[in-house]
């Protein structure tokens, strides 16, 4: 995988098919559980599920700021409602009490949605995927965010550089996101780098790993 | 059955342009598959982590500004390292260079849990087998 610039990273890793299918084959699926559950037991067990949406969206949105790299590797994307990490939307859409059960949806498992209001299971999914830092980002985000009023939050998230207001639904790119947060075109190539070699890492060697 | 590896050993992955390099930092010595717990060094100049830095010439190997990268460390089996088709071997890295790593994984806040205390079971495994 020869690299040459910006924007032939910003093709391969989200214009290309085959990449973007890639990068997304690295969305870890428990970890995102780890963390939501971390941020609803801060809660108290119960926490509503627009303000659960936006800080899943804003660790992943840090992680990206503080570190470069992405945590959970979701697709990031500008609806209606704000950004949002594509693939936690969905599944926690899919713990709707009304939904129909699956016994494979771990979220199930885990959580229940009533009225927009998301509480937790007896049942703790653990916190081995996620890192002291994420964990002190976790707690940094909910202190911040927990008594944001659902107006406040809906125009602090649309505020955000990297989000484009919408009618349908736009991808965020990692090329985009860095670059309307400020990255210089040698940072942003630099730091896409990093993450082409880890989903080239992922795929060559880590299939079956933890 | 022995490990076919050894902790200290360095691997990259052929991928056409500067390498980047895994360094083995520790083995299983109870698991029936061997199993490495493996950091990868970045040479990145955005975003670093200063957790652990080796300046250029610090090991053979490290021919420029680098860090360990603990939040893409992993836990890797035998089966999956052995993959001679991707997976070259570098060079064996001084003790001096794992030991520097081995140091500070245990506070290194980016490190996933399940790798650091991997670790920390590990290393009281290996204190034992080696009573």
């Amino acid at each position: 995988m020869e690299i040459v610039n910006a924007l032939e990273l910003e093709q391969m890793l989200n214009t290309s098919t085959k990449v973007k299918k890639e990068v997304r084959l690295l969305y870890d699926d428990k970890k995102a559980l780890q963390v939501l559950n971390s941020f609803v037991r801060l809660a108290n067990g119960k926490i509503d599920k627009y303000l659960a949406v936006k800080l899943m969206y804003l660790f992943e949105r840090e992680m990206l700021l503080r570190t470069g790299t992405p945590s959970l590797f979701g697709r990031l994307c500008s609806i209606p409602f704000g950004p949002i990490v594509s693939e936690i939307n969905t599944a926690v859409d899919s713990t709707d009490i009304s939904a129909l059960p699956s016994h494979d949806n771990l979220w199930q498992q885990y959580f229940s949605l009533k009225r927009n209001e998301l509480t937790s299971n007896a049942e703790n999914p653990g916190n081995e995927l996620l890192s002291e830092f994420e964990e002190e980002l976790i707690l940094e985000l909910f202190s911040k965010f927990k008594n944001y009023s659902f107006g406040r939050l809906k125009k602090y998230t649309h505020s955000l550089p990297e989000h484009k207001e919408t009618d349908s639904c736009i991808d965020i790119s990692y090329f985009d996101f860095f670059t309307e947060n400020g990255f210089s075109k040698e940072e942003t190539t630099e730091l896409l780098q990093e993450i082409s070699y880890q989903v080239l890492f992922h795929n060559a060697v880590l299939k079956n790993a933890k | 059955m022995p490990n076919k590896y050894n902790i200290g050993d360095v691997f990259y992955i052929d991928e056409g342009h500067d390498p980047h390099y895994h360094i083995i930092i520790l083995a299983s010595v109870n698991s029936k598959e061997p199993m490495y717990l493996i950091v990868y060094l970045s040479s990145s100049k955005t975003m670093v982590d200063r957790t652990t830095t080796f300046n250029k010439n610090e090991d053979t190997f490290i021919d420029r500004f680098s860090w360990v990268k603990y939040q893409s460390a992993y836990i890797i089996s035998e089966t999956d390292l052995d993959d001679g088709r991707i997976i070259h071997y570098q060079c064996k890295a001084k003790s001096s260079t794992v030991d520097k790593i081995s140091a500070d994984l245990p506070k290194a806040k980016r490190a996933p849990n399940y790798i650091r205390e991997r670790f920390a079971d590990w290393k009281s495994d290996q204190m034992f087998s080696s009573i």
